[in-house]
């Protein structure tokens, strides 16, 4: 085996980079009923919402930790702030955002990405959103989209009652208990019937503060015949203490419907994202996933599709790079209840420098799911032998007429091919950041130019250095 | 008891972490064994198998299973330096009966475990298998063939712990689920750090013939070192409609061309069984139980 060096640290100075924010209102580190009460007072919720909070803290109190999955120890809610807020109210232009919070967005390259290519934008800056912003043309077609907090009093109020935390219940786990005891932030976007949104719409949550949470919850409702590509992406910068990511997405995909969600998720590496999203699709719809997980310290995350409707699909497009100091445990769940459904899961993991990679999946083909397909499809890529690359899928099939295809598999760089590159003149830096673009490019060609070229440059920045 | 725990847990929520047979082991029966041998099992007593193959040595043993209630098999495979163990199980136990097989196996250099395993019987079957391999060059194969019908449980789980250098993992299950069966099959080929040049393939194949089925899969691939090549590969599902059409216009109807895969899935196993007699009693219960 050839000896390798390693970087210790890789510039990241495109997102690390933070705001002292002295005049931002933050509640006390913890989680107690008064601080869930202070929450829900500060964002002024109904009535039901108030109730929906305490109920939820209650059951975040009675609930275990997660047995499987890596340990998350290192995170002690007691010093955790739950709500920062910065001293702003949300603007719908960029010249009303405060200039310190302006420029943060202004260097991840939002409001020049909106210019060009988005038909609306949300900025959530930790707590709150401090920009949200929707192209008039589309609005006139009759698609909303806006902050929850707003949507709870509008036109749509019935609607978020409605759906809000249905789709995942705070009994699903500890951490959406405790999503549904203090989020705060988010989107919430409905697309009428028949609607088509030819450009993507995109929500991006920075966390600025140190030791804090950010609990975004977004809810899209695409209704029958209706399209929709919604982009998330989020970032933060590092500190020495640990941050908090328990988001919730609640995506309801209405017959003959197709939704594409979209992530590159870059949190900051003291980051926990124990993020939840979950879809439910109706007959005909469909549900693609792309996912890109190249941050956080230690992430779960896992989109899940429910297959409710006949004939309706999933496809799950994901890549994950772990570096040091990582444990990026991701994957995707399908449960497929409606006939002739299918599903597709396509996904690339890296580990490299000491990081720990982990595809886990979950298919479920109920007894009702006749005629249903599955097919999954998991690569790992293990850069050095200091690293670690777990392949955890489960398959659970009930119905003699599925048919359910999956293949993984597991193994290094090829010599061969470096020589080959090199041999061509590139040096073996670049042949093999170039072997992991090639392998990562499954994923890559799904996402928008512009974030496909954000990731090969995230995951140029993550192999700089890898060789010896 | 609890057995057949995956190296690695997957979800809490899909109950496959472990299996847990309402079983306690008793005082078991040792067996030593050094030369090849054949074992009708029908006590019911537990039983613990200690076999060791010494350096350059090839031992096959045999073991034929009829369990009328509970029936356990703790087997303690020792392959010394350039040795090989082949254990064959075989159960032919009865509707009531329940086979609980627990294989453990270290495999020196050069050396090689074999498993060989037929479970077309009537009854439970619990089996869990882990072999540790140790030696550089050292190689696990397991391939079982099972059927399982109305009530009645499989539940699989096979680890190979990959240490040596240059080791090799061959995992492989055929099965059929019929009417109301209920199936588990967990796999794991597991690469620690240090094990360079490894291989491990892990595959599975699911013949779903009947209603009210419930069928899991957890194949897990481990890795902790880099120079490793490991691959998993699974099909679930009924009879393709392409071969059944070939079959039908060959005059061979759906229900005959189910007994014809399910024979095959078990047949292909026979080559393994290189004793005469207990091939002869194998071909016999496959023939009575496979109608």
């Amino acid at each position: 085996m050839e000896d390798k060096t390693y970087v210790e640290d890789i510039d990241r100075s495109l997102y690390d980079f933070r705001n002292a924010d002295e005049d931002a209102y933050r509640l006390k580190d913890g989680l107690t009923e008064e601080i869930v009460l202070q929450i829900s007072k500060e964002k002024n919720d109904p009535d039901w919402m108030r109730d929906l909070r305490l109920k939820c803290l209650e059951i975040y109190q009675k609930t275990d930790m997660p047995v499987w999955g890596p340990s998350i120890e290192g995170l002690d809610m007691d010093h955790i702030a739950t709500y920062v807020r910065k001293n702003t109210k949300m603007a719908d232009n960029w010249d009303a955002v405060p200039a310190e919070v302006k420029d943060t967005f202004e260097k991840l390259g939002i409001p020049e990405a909106e210019r060009k290519s988005l038909a609306g934008v949300g900025a959530q800056y930790d707590s709150e959103l401090v920009y949200h912003n929707i192209r008039e043309d589309v609005a006139k077609l009759g698609v909303i989209y806006t902050d929850i907090e707003s949507a709870l009093y509008g036109e749509y109020a019935d609607m978020i009652k409605e759906h809000f935390m249905t789709l995942v219940p705070p009994t699903d786990h500890k951490f959406a208990a405790l999503h549904g005891a203090v989020w705060s932030g988010g989107s919430f976007v409905y697309v009428p019937k028949g609607v088509k949104v030819d450009i993507p719409l995109q929500s991006y949550f920075r966390l600025n503060a140190k030791g804090a949470g950010q609990f975004e919850h977004t809810l899209i409702i695409v209704d029958e015949g209706a399209d929709l590509h919604f982009i998330e992406g989020c970032s933060a910068p590092k500190y020495n203490v640990a941050n908090l990511h328990a988001g919730c997405v609640e995506l309801f995909v209405h017959k003959n419907a197709r939704l594409r969600y979209s992530t590159i998720e870059n949190w900051s590496k003291n980051m926990y994202n124990l993020n939840t999203k979950r879809a439910l699709v109706e007959e005909g719809a469909k549900m693609e996933w792309v996912s890109g997980s190249f941050g956080s310290h230690i992430s779960y995350l896992y989109p899940t599709t429910i297959l409710k409707g006949d004939d309706s699909t999933m496809e799950f497009t994901g890549i994950s790079f772990a570096n040091t100091d990582q444990n990026l445990d991701t994957g995707a769940k399908v449960i497929q209840l409606g006939k002739r459904t299918s599903s597709y899961m396509n996904t690339r993991s890296i580990s490299k420098g000491g990081g720990v990679s982990t595809f886990r999946s979950s298919i479920e083909i109920r007894k009702s799911a006749e005629y249903s397909k599955s097919s999954v499809s998991c690569a790992s890529l293990m850069l050095d032998s200091i690293s670690r690359s777990d392949t955890i899928p489960a398959m659970d099939i009930r119905t003699k007429t599925a048919d359910v295809g999956h293949e993984a598999q597991i193994g290094k760089i090829s010599d061969d091919a470096v020589f080959y590159l090199m041999s061509r003149g590139m040096s073996e830096e670049d042949a093999r950041a170039l072997i992991v673009s090639g392998f990562a490019e499954d994923v890559s060609k799904e996402l928008p130019l512009e974030y496909a070229i954000e990731m090969n440059n995230l995951i140029r920045l993550e192999m700089k250095g890898s060789i010896g | 008891m609890k057995m057949n725990q995956l190296p690695a847990f997957t979800f809490a929520k899909l109950d496959l972490n472990f299996a847990e047979p309402d079983y306690e082991p008793g005082k078991t029966k040792e067996i030593k064994i050094t030369e090849s041998s054949v074992i009708n099992y029908n006590e019911a007593s537990d039983v613990k198998l200690k076999i060791t193959a010494e350096e350059n040595k090839e031992i096959s043993v045999f073991v034929l299973f009829t369990a009328r209630d509970t029936l356990y098999l703790k087997a303690e495979l020792e392959a010394k330096k350039a040795s090989k163990i082949k254990l064959v199980e075989i159960d032919a136990s009865l509707n009531e009966g329940r086979l609980i097989s627990d294989v453990r196996g270290e495999c020196k250099e050069d050396a090689k475990i074999e498993l060989v395993q037929v479970f077309p019987g009537l009854g439970d079957i619990y089996s869990d298998c882990t072999i540790e391999l140790t030696g550089d060059r050292s190689f696990f194969e397991s391939r079982t063939s099972y059927l399982s019908r109305k009530g009645k449980k499989t539940d699989l789980n096979y680890v190979a712990n990959h240490r040596g250098k240059d080791t090799l993992s061959e995992i492989h299950a055929d099965g059929i689920l019929k009417d109301g069966a209920e199936k588990t099959c967990r796999q794991t080929v597991n690469f620690i750090s240090g094990a360079a040049g490894s291989k491990g393939h892990e595959t599975e194949h699911v013949l779903l013939l009947g209603d009210d089925i419930v069928n899991k899969s957890v194949p897990l691939i481990l890795c902790t070192e880099e120079d490793v090549e490991g691959t998993h590969g699974a099909a679930l599902g009924s009879l393709d409609d392409e071969m059944l059409f070939y079959l039908e216009s060959r005059g061979i109807g759906r229900e005959d061309a189910e007994k014809l895969i399910i024979n095959a899935t078990f047949n292909k196993l026979l080559r393994y069984i290189d004793d005469e007699e207990t091939k002869e009693k194998t071909e016999h219960l496959l023939e009575e139980v496979l109608v």
